[in-house]
């Protein structure tokens, strides 16, 4: 649901909320004009005070509200805009993938770079028969180059799935908010209590401990980031009570307490993301020789001598 | 006069200077240029007072990613610029020896070929600017 289909949802249940309440009083909608019985306010129930005019006035400040309960949410980051991120992420963990590999989480392989090949060729055939130090530490270096281009392939890994994760998060948000909304439309409109989502019941499994993926520092076990199921846990967002069908006074409470589980489910998920990718840039600092090798001499300038044995 | 298994390394060196070497540095210099950039940050912002802060995670994604290009960036220039000392270790004995610069041109003359022919090209999906 898009958002401007929401404000219309948004709208609707402020319009539900206000006829509902009225109606309890025993207005009714000629056109529209509220007409009012003949008898007392107070006999009728209303609190607002003697007028009929006072009560229609009041229950439109009082369901007002509503309008602001959404505002949070129409300024989530749109998913969409990951997209192109991460394309470009699955560029670079393709460009770095010595071997051959299947994501674990999209469970798609991801083919081998081909550089494997030209390291054996230089070490094997081309550079084999050069001699000297110089020579023997970058046939070293190739030899190592493969590990060292592993690691960094698994932290383009991870940055990979975080931003996966964090377009999920925002992806579940969005279809949790629709949920929300439409279950206070459809129990403020005697449809039903809004149960049966398509999602009830799932719950965002943000980050996964994924053993054997090593990352060094962390360890032979990292976490990672999936960015399947719910935000939140639409079971537990479910009413706890029935009110009476159609009472606004328990269903925008349903409907605020809903969101603002939303809201503290995504801040959750989000602080763990970034705990995460925190813990992993801890990890990386303290280990970060193992994600790059030591200059061979042969790449450093002043090592090669021309016929007049000047350094070059 | 060097001996023809002289000629034949110092042949070997300029080819894994001109060829090998590069194309594994591609591997890395593609790489680089596909991480996003700072200009991601916007994706991560929200106006409003929901998530983790007003960027979420960027903060921490934007430094790791910054370390994986530090790690990628430094790979890559090492191994273009032992490219670059091969083939000028190649070119300082051509110029000692007539018979090494004989060969060396022939095989600079090869390479120049398969460079032109494009099924020998390097797989494009190995190269940066290919999307």
């Amino acid at each position: 649901m898009s958002w401007d289909e929401m404000s219309v949802h948004v709208g609707d249940i402020y319009r539900l909320a206000i006829s509902n309440e009225l109606r309890g009083y025993g207005f009714w909608l000629d056109g529209s004009e509220w007409q009012y019985p003949e008898m007392p306010m107070a006999d009728v129930g209303s609190p607002y005070g003697p007028r009929p005019s006072d009560t229609v006035t009041q229950v439109h400040l009082r369901w007002g509200d509503v309008l602001n309960d959404f505002s949070d949410f129409t300024q989530m980051p749109d998913p969409e805009a990951f997209d192109p991120a991460i394309t470009q992420m699955e560029k670079v963990v393709e460009r770095l993938s010595v071997t051959a590999t299947i994501d674990p989480t999209t469970e798609e392989s991801i083919p081998p770079n081909g550089m494997d090949g030209h390291i054996n060729s230089l070490s094997d055939v081309r550079l084999a028969s050069w001699k000297g130090d110089a020579a023997d530490e970058f046939r070293l270096y190739l030899a190592h180059l493969g590990d060292k281009t592993g690691h960094q392939w698994a932290l383009a890994w991870v940055l990979l799935n975080a931003l996966r994760a964090e377009q999920g998060i925002w992806q579940r948000a969005q279809v949790d908010v629709d949920q929300v909304a439409h279950k206070a439309l459809s129990r403020l409109s005697g449809e039903g209590s809004g149960e049966g989502g398509g999602s009830a019941g799932k719950v965002l499994n943000a980050l996964t401990t994924l053993a054997g993926f090593a990352l060094p520092g962390l360890g032979s076990t990292v976490k990672v980031f999936t960015a399947t199921g719910a935000v939140a846990q639409l079971a537990s967002l479910l009413p706890k009570e029935e009110g009476l069908p159609g009472d606004p006074s328990h269903i925008i409470s349903d409907m605020r307490d809903d969101l603002r589980k939303v809201k503290e489910a995504v801040e959750q998920k989000e602080s763990e993301l970034h705990d995460e990718l925190t813990s992993v840039a801890g990890a990386v600092s303290r280990k970060a020789m193992e994600y790059y090798l030591e200059r061979p001499s042969l790449s450093k300038p002043g090592n090669i001598r021309d016929k007049r044995g000047t350094f070059s | 006069m060097a001996t023809e298994e002289f000629v034949a390394g110092v042949e070997e060196l300029y080819h894994a200077g001109v060829v090998e070497v590069p194309d594994i540095a591609t591997r890395f210099t593609s790489a680089r240029e596909h991480l996003p950039g700072p200009t991601l940050e916007w994706a991560f912002s929200r106006a409003g007072s929901i998530g983790y802060s007003s960027h979420g995670p960027w903060q921490a994604w934007s430094d790791l990613a910054e370390d994986l290009g530090g790690f990628i960036g430094r790979t890559e220039r090492d191994l273009i610029d032992a490219g670059a000392n091969l083939v000028k270790c190649a070119e300082n004995y051509a110029a000692t020896d007539d018979a090494i610069r004989a060969n060396l041109d022939d095989v600079r003359a090869e390479i120049d070929k398969e460079a032109r022919t494009p099924e020998s090209k390097i797989d494009p999906a190995h190269t940066h600017g290919d999307d």
